[in-house]
């Protein structure tokens, strides 16, 4: 009988995926125990969880194991810090906003686990079966999260659009992983980036295949026109699960978009109008759709589609020049922005079911003076004023694509982020004017602390940018 | 023996069925159906690849297309059944409790 030769395993590499996963799976049992009404403690054990993941992350040794599928180096480490700092975070928010809408359970936290195990896996996937891996994981916990609100018809309608348009995607996925290994006959990455065909039916095979792929991330990280799912799940999904999703499969779905670019190497030219195409699209379409809403939940929703077309913009940048340096650190300012907006927005809501409104805000400055300086912070973060994180995302973005010789690119980004800026400014506006009847809102430990850390980190990273790479050097 | 081409052939036209039935289709279960069909297109495409290059690796990839599909079809059947409960539809272009 012929032997099998099993690949070795360096757990070092994959240190985080296993403390995130293996919790998870220990968390099953424990929740068992803990009685309904005090969810709060399974929880905190998840918050543990994911704190140690992070803290594991220096510790993690740099390399490629398991067949070359898995790999860890300094860049993971951000990207898989801010996944997991986003998961703490939503995880502090979770546990107070859905306990106060009565629809806090247990399987929540651990399904955010999962979801972040997902993310793990697709930011360090080094072969085309790791990166469909790791996006299913983290879709298919994503589509229970989001239908978990119930008996909330909303939500579960979300969560079934959700997962409809997401299986759609992945089909595109997995056609296109199909198509690429029929043209080089393997699935590593580093070895496709060797095989690309240079002629012949293989070459438009392979970038066939690159174009479906797209396609499939196209969907997860909502870039126009595979982004209508968006404002519909953004809405009906409970909004720490909103919150959870709009910054979690953003990040990851990007790493593998970036992973796949870095794939193409020079060739990447190939594909390079096809990316122009879609980052102007999904920053104009994102930020003048949004202009119409009155919803904040859809309001964001189309203001992080307008922001995907950023990073888009990003990555189109970093096939040139400067670098990974400005998506990462686009997707690094997003995450603190959007987790801080979308924390406030949960604190307003409360106990109540109802989808808050632009008129929510009226007058917020005479109830909440906190809440509306860490709204206000978020919201400027997100339209770009110096001197919070946003802006200098924007402005790193812009520059590598200017640097990259696309001058029209960044003319365009520019405008896009003026008319951004329009509904930014405007429910910034509407939150100093006017009074309001509405009860004080109350946040209790919890979530007071997760809002204190992202709008600090919003000023801080603003200020000292290099905060985030001095976190990539911990890591050689 | 039949060309890879030949595979390759079938599967794209079974995976543009799957894309229309997607499209098209009404029903949440013909949906699902048509998902199925896609992944299963693209399932066959692996296989045939993987004998054209005499490469094991893409068919574990199908063997995990398989179990990922099994799951997804698992979740969206409990959540057609909790909705199908109170609209007595399982027809997607009802499910408008969102709109902006």
């Amino acid at each position: 009988m012929a032997q099998i030769a099993l690949p070795g395993i360096d757990y070092m590499v994959i240190l985080q995926i296993i403390i995130v996963f293996g919790s998870a799976t220990v968390l099953l049992l424990i929740d068992l125990l803990i009685p309904a009404n005090q969810k709060r403690i399974t929880a905190l054990l998840a918050l543990v969880a994911t704190i140690a993941a992070l803290i594991a992350g220096p510790y993690s040794h740099a390399g490629i194991t398991m067949a070359n599928t898995v790999a860890f180096g300094s860049s993971t480490l951000i990207v898989n810090s801010i996944i997991l700092f986003a998961t703490a975070i939503s995880i502090l928010f979770a546990s107070d906003a859905m306990h106060k809408q009565g629809i806090e359970r247990g399987e929540t936290y651990i399904l955010m686990l999962l979801a972040t195990g997902g993310m793990l896996l697709l930011a360090q996937g080094s072969s085309l079966i790791t990166l469909f891996l790791g996006l299913e994981l983290l879709s298919i916990a994503l589509y229970v999260l989001t239908a978990i609100a119930y008996p909330r018809l909303a939500s579960e309608e979300a969560g079934l659009k959700y997962l409809i348009i997401g299986a759609f995607g992945a089909g595109f996925l997995v056609f296109g992983i199909a198509l690429t290994f029929g043209a080089t006959g393997t699935l590593v990455l580093s070895e496709i980036a060797a095989r690309i065909p240079t002629t012949g039916i293989e070459r438009g095979m392979f970038f066939t295949g690159i174009g479906l792929m797209l396609v499939g991330f196209g969907y997860k990280v909502s870039l126009v026109p595979f982004h209508m799912w968006t404002p519909d799940v953004y809405q009906g999904a409970p909004t720490p699960v909103t919150s959870f999703m709009s910054v979690g499969s953003k990040v990851a779905g990007f790493i593998a978009i970036i992973a796949l670019v870095q794939m193409l190497g020079p060739e990447a030219q190939v594909i390079s109008p096809v990316l122009m195409g879609l980052a102007v699209l999904t920053m104009l379409v994102g930020s003048i759709v949004a202009i119409n809403q009155t919803s904040l939940k859809r309001m964001l929703a189309y203001s992080s589609i307008s922001h995907a077309g950023f990073v888009l913009l990003g990555v189109l940048g970093s096939t040139q020049a400067s670098g990974l340096r400005a998506p990462i650190f686009y997707l690094a300012a997003y995450t603190l922005t959007n987790l801080a907006a979308f924390g406030v927005i949960m604190t307003l809501e409360g106990s109540n079911e109802r989808d808050l409104t632009l008129a929510d805000l009226r007058g917020l400055w005479s109830r909440n003076p906190w809440l509306t300086a860490i709204m206000a912070l978020a919201l400027l973060s997100l339209a770009g004023v110096p001197p919070t994180v946003g802006f200098l995302g924007k402005f790193l973005v812009i520059s590598a694509v200017w640097q990259s010789g696309y001058a029209w690119l960044a003319v365009v980004a520019a405008f896009a982020s003026a008319f951004a800026a329009f509904f930014y400014i405007r429910a910034l506006l509407s939150m100093f004017s006017g009074t309001s009847e509405a009860p004080r809102a109350t946040a209790n430990a919890r979530s007071t602390l997760a809002l204190l850390i992202v709008a600090v980190g919003i000023i801080a990273v603003g200020l000292m940018p290099w905060s985030i790479s001095a976190l990539a050097l911990a890591g050689n | 023996m039949v060309s890879t081409l030949m595979y390759v052939a079938l599967s794209a036209f079974l995976f543009v069925i799957g894309v229309l039935g997607v499209t098209l289709r009404k029903s949440a279960l013909m949906v699902f159906m048509s998902v199925e069909l896609m992944l299963n297109a693209a399932n066959l495409a692996l296989v045939a690849f993987a004998n054209q290059w005499k490469s094991v690796d893409a068919q574990i990839m199908v063997f995990f297309v398989i179990t990922i599909a099994a799951a997804e079809v698992a979740v969206g059947l409990a959540l057609l059944v909790m909705i199908f409960r109170r609209k007595k539809t399982t027809d997607i272009d009802l499910m408008n409790t969102l709109r902006g």
